[in-house]
């Protein structure tokens, strides 16, 4: 009975484990809007170029290596490589009229997506560091 | 009482899994967080990987910078001079091992377990021992360097800081990553700024 317990429980631990790489990479397994809130700060700055400038400077200063910038589409891609794991993240700029920036920011981590509040929050401190 | 143990035995494994599954969680948890965490490593890196260029032309900078790494053999796969941003890499071949009855056995540096025979020391796996017939064995057939270069205006000082990251990836004859790593060695960014002083005939500062 005891180890029927134990054995519901661990299901339990495991199935509370989020970070398994999804089976489909079409579906992920956070709802898309919480995705979104996750990955997504505005600030105030418009100067699409200025904005640019902060995200490449932050992610350098984080081991990221720029692939590709996108001025037009405000799109960066970058990758760290460091201890065996691949880390990819792709930044989009977008100008909201006058009022300011939305950066969104979403990555992998060798073969999962990253759905971790606390690094995103991390880069955006980063980020609000070197946008001031 | 024989039943009891194994009852024991039996719950004890259960929670040695349970925590090893739950350590191994949180190690992918702290793992994604440290990526995009300015730890102390980072901070002390910065100093050997950014010099200050005294220049006010970032476009001529930036062909000093690419010159050096075309005479370095690097492909340049990205340019922005706007926003100051380079991308290159290069493909080394590394030495073939010394194959004996269809396995290498001269890997031991490399971390690969030393098939053939005799007893090697494995890095990841530990020592091996073989007498021969392991079959295909992997082995690191080359390494990508990559090299990623920021330029930023300079905050308080007229001028330009370059920053340089150096990255290398080992692959195996399979085509599967064998290890991937930051170049940490100071002297490696030193000729590079060296190289881009003669380059550019401009002093590098360190910051």
């Amino acid at each position: 009975m005891k180890s029927l317990l134990s054995l519901f429980i661990l299901t339990g631990f495991l199935m509370g484990c989020s970070f398994k790489p999804d089976a489909n990479l079409m579906v992920s397994s956070m709802p898309p809007t919480q995705m979104r809130t996750l990955q997504t700060r505005q600030f105030s700055q418009t100067d699409q170029a200025l904005v640019l400038e902060a995200v490449i400077k932050t992610l350098s200063s984080l081991d990221f290596m720029i692939l590709k910038v996108d001025e037009q589409d405000g799109l960066i891609e970058a990758i760290q490589v460091a201890n065996d794991h691949i880390v990819q993240v792709n930044v989009v700029s977008t100008p909201i009229g006058n009022k300011g920036s939305s950066i969104r920011i979403n990555g992998r981590f060798d073969q999962s997506p990253i759905n971790s509040w606390q690094a995103y929050q991390r880069f955006f401190e980063a980020l609000s560091h070197n946008l001031s | 009482m024989i039943k009891s143990i194994r009852v024991a035995s039996f719950l004890s494994g259960l929670f040695t899994l349970m925590i090893a599954t739950l350590t191994g969680c949180n190690s992918l948890q702290d793992s994604q967080v440290n990526s995009f965490s300015m730890t102390s490593n980072r901070l002390s890196r910065q100093a050997m990987q950014s010099r200050r260029f005294e220049t006010s032309d970032m476009t001529l900078l930036l062909k000093a910078i690419i010159a050096v790494l075309q005479d370095q053999n690097y492909i340049i796969r990205e340019s922005n001079s706007k926003l100051g941003v380079i991308f290159a890499d290069k493909t080394t071949q590394e030495k073939r091992p010394t194959v004996l009855w269809g396995n290498p056995v001269d890997m031991f540096e490399a971390g690969i377990p030393a098939p053939g025979f005799g007893i090697g020391w494995g890095g990841f796996d530990g020592p091996s021992f073989g007498l021969g017939g392991f079959g295909d064995v992997p082995y690191i057939t080359r390494r990508q360097t990559s090299i990623s270069v920021v330029i930023t205006p300079a905050l308080q000082s007229k001028g330009f800081v370059v920053k340089f990251l150096i990255q290398n990836r080992n692959f195996l004859n399979t085509g599967a990553l064998q290890s991937a790593w930051i170049v940490k060695e100071p002297e490696v960014y030193q000729q590079l700024f060296n190289a881009l002083s003669h380059t550019v005939y401009l002093e590098a500062y360190p910051l």
